[in-house]
């Protein structure tokens, strides 16, 4: 009897885990490396199977149809869908309203420079309706066949459905499964009721570039003809293949450093990981050897700085581009509106000290909105729910603030548009807040004199975050062409300025004011930089001279050597 | 003159060796300004190198002379990476083997020097 407490901690133990196996066991799995093929019923939101032709008008549900199989409740979470540890910042999303021309970069996350949807009154609904067309959603709002069906997905339905309003459905009529008035289509059920779906854990790249598109508006080079993918994706790699993660959809985002929420070691999916270290090498991944290169240059050059971004090659340098973003841009939906200058404006390229103090390539975009200067010199932006009624009596703007002003002021300075306005902003504030306007990366704020100032602020700075994509092979690469790539009085990727662009045509501030290149930033000491160019102007023949050096000296030392040598010894 | 010349590749083999100083620390590598500096030193050092090896001073002990060709070999093991000859990752070992050579030769240098004096 004295053993009792003892054989019942164990028989809790044992409970405990049988608990554990018994729910590993609920959720089916093949174990086969062969894709399952999905024949399955689909049911509705109280988990009953829809029988398509008995017209109950039950709707299907993704969550319910996904369930009997898979830990749904695990994967409509995890990294991807916005939980775990912030990390490194990363693309943000933009608030577009042309109304009021706001465009705000904001996130759930809290990543510098970036507004909470809450400070914009987004709740979940709006924001599901705002940016829902390029996210997969969490929780019940999750679209696993966005990502995971490999064939048969119309994302711009999808985009049509959500903008409708219609993101329950979305997914089953992007699937063709159900047409937009929410009737299934009988035809792709079959004698028992179930249809046959093409879903795959690594429905390929093409799933993941739905939402995560950048493309380089390069007006000298055509795409069609001077495009290079990602040298994985051309190698045969798919997304997943670094990016990986299990069913609780924490996906490695592939940064060196990154801290796995899953305390798996994921180290070997990065760049340095993978190609630098002697434990790395996936698939055979060649290990980079950069003959030549100063070894300190791989302590301070993060490896995308050469291998990622816009460039075409090897002599050409890196350049800052603009680009689009399938998020900022709404790429996937079909557009005849698309053109190169509309908002918002993102930079790609452009090079910053990152979070490691490696320089490395980022986006760059800049707010640009209305809002309130405080008394104590914070920024609040209004929402263009707020913004919408004050703007359209104080400027009779109704569907394009930019464009409409644009038509009226016909090149002019709009500065006088620009005071009207906020002065309207200003009349419910009390004493001490100033209406303020965000664009061109400064703020402007109506002085004493009735006159538009202009000052430096955080809020309007631009808000950044790592460019990873699309990767450069070794012949690609900055640095291909030899140390002249980077080293040089030609080479322009220290000394470009980049700079925003703003709304309307406002007092110009100076070139310096409005733009910067990564030397002014501070990334490297400009001084030393410039000792450098000079110096490797001589480099090649540098190396020649040293070379003949060291061999007429070590042979006439060892032939001195050996005279003496020969001396001693008489 | 060969005396001349001799106390000036002595004296640029010690400017030499305080320039690299930023870079003693094992893993560290001279970089900045301080690389920049000890380039500038070295160049001129090279031709002077070779002058002293073919045509050892009058005085020179075997000492001197094994000091002087020890910083030929050194100069001749950091031009396997900067001639692309190794990897990267693998440079720093030809580095500090140059780092390490070249201090052993100016100590024996100045070895020899003290032996010489007295």
């Amino acid at each position: 009897m004295n053993n009792l407490p003892a054989i019942l901690f164990l028989m809790t133990i044992l409970l405990i885990g049988s608990i554990g196996t018994a729910q590993d066991s609920v959720w089916k799995r093949t174990d086969s490396d062969d894709p399952y093929l999905h024949r399955i019923p689909l049911r509705d939101s109280r988990g009953e199977v829809i029988d398509p032709s008995a017209n109950s008008g039950s709707l299907p549900h993704l969550g319910k149809s996904c369930a009997p199989c898979h830990d749904v409740e695990s994967a409509s979470g995890g990294l991807h869908a916005g939980q775990g540890p912030d990390g490194r910042a990363g693309e943000p999303w933009i608030l577009v309203d042309p109304r009021s021309a706001t465009r705000m970069p904001l996130h759930r996350r809290k990543w510098p420079g970036l507004l909470s949807p809450q400070s914009m009154d987004l709740d979940q609904k709006k924001w599901s309706q705002e940016f829902g067309r390029h996210e997969t959603g969490a929780g019940d709002d999750s679209d696993c066949l966005v990502c995971h069906l490999a064939s048969g997905y119309d994302f711009a339905k999808r985009i049509e459905q959500i903008d409708s309003g219609n993101t329950a459905l979305a997914p089953f009529v992007a699937a063709g499964l159900v047409d937009t008035s929410g009737q299934l289509d009988p035809r792709r059920f079959d004698s028992t009721a179930q249809v046959e779906l093409n879903l795959l854990g690594d429905a390929g790249s093409q799933a993941c570039l739905r939402c995560h598109t950048v493309r380089d508006l390069d007006e000298q080079n055509d795409r069609r003809w001077h495009h290079q993918d990602d040298v994985h994706l051309a190698a045969g790699l798919s997304c997943v293949d670094c990016h990986r993660s299990g069913i609780d959809h924490h996906m490695v985002r592939g940064y060196e450093g990154e801290v796995h929420p899953s305390g798996t070691d994921v180290t070997t999916l990065s760049c340095r990981g993978c190609h630098l270290d002697e434990d790395g090498g996936l698939f055979g991944a060649p290990l980079a050897e950069h003959r030549g290169l100063p070894p300190f240059h791989l302590e301070e050059i993060s490896c995308t700085a050469c291998h990622a971004g816009p460039g075409e090659g090897p002599g050409e340098g890196r350049s800052h581009v603009a680009q689009w973003t399938s998020r900022a841009h709404r790429l996937g939906e079909a557009s005849q509106e698309r053109l190169d200058g509309i908002p918002p404006r993102i930079i790609g390229g452009f090079l910053q000290r990152d979070d490691q103090q490696r320089i490395a390539p980022v986006h760059l975009t800049w707010p640009d909105g209305w809002g309130i200067l405080e008394a104590n010199g914070t920024v609040t932006l209004l929402t263009p729910t707020q913004l919408r009624p004050l703007l359209r009596r104080a400027l009779r703007v109704r569907s394009d603030l930019v464009e409409e002003l644009s038509d009226q002021i016909e090149g002019k300075s709009a500065e006088a548009i620009v005071v009207k306005a906020l002065n309207k902003l200003q009349e419910p504030l009390e004493d001490g807040r100033e209406a303020i306007l965000i664009t061109g990366g400064r703020l402007w704020k109506v002085n004493d004199s009735d006159e538009l100032e202009v000052a430096a602020s955080p809020a309007a700075e631009a808000v950044s975050w790592a460019l990873s994509h699309p990767v450069r092979p070794a012949r690609s690469a900055l640095g291909a062409g030899g140390c002249n790539d980077c080293h040089s009085s030609t080479s322009s990727w220290l000394q470009d300025r980049v700079g925003p662009t703003s709304l309307l045509p406002l007092p110009d501030p100076g070139e310096s004011e409005r733009s910067s290149s990564p030397m002014e930033s501070g990334i490297i000491d400009s001084s030393r930089w410039k000792i450098w160019s000079w110096l490797f102007l001589g480099r090649e023949a540098g190396k020649i001279y040293f070379s003949i050096c060291a061999l007429l000296a070590i042979s006439g030392g060892l032939l001195g050597l050996w005279k003496m040598t020969q001396e001693e010894s008489r | 003159m060969i005396q001349r010349l001799s106390r000036w590749t002595v004296l640029l083999a010690f400017l030499c060796t305080i320039s690299s100083i930023a870079g003693v620390p094992v893993g560290e590598e001279l970089r900045g300004y301080w690389l920049q500096l000890h380039l500038l030193v070295a160049s001129p050092l090279a031709a002077l190198l070779v002058i002293r090896c073919w045509w050892p001073a009058v005085d020179t002990t075997i000492l001197g002379q094994l000091s002087w060709w020890l910083m030929a070999i050194a100069m001749g093991l950091v031009l396997i990476p900067m001639l692309g000859w190794t990897s990267s990752q693998n440079s720093m070992v030809w580095i500090e083997g140059h780092g390490w050579l070249s201090l052993i030769a100016v100590a024996l240098l100045g070895w020899s020097m003290r032996r010489k004096s007295t």
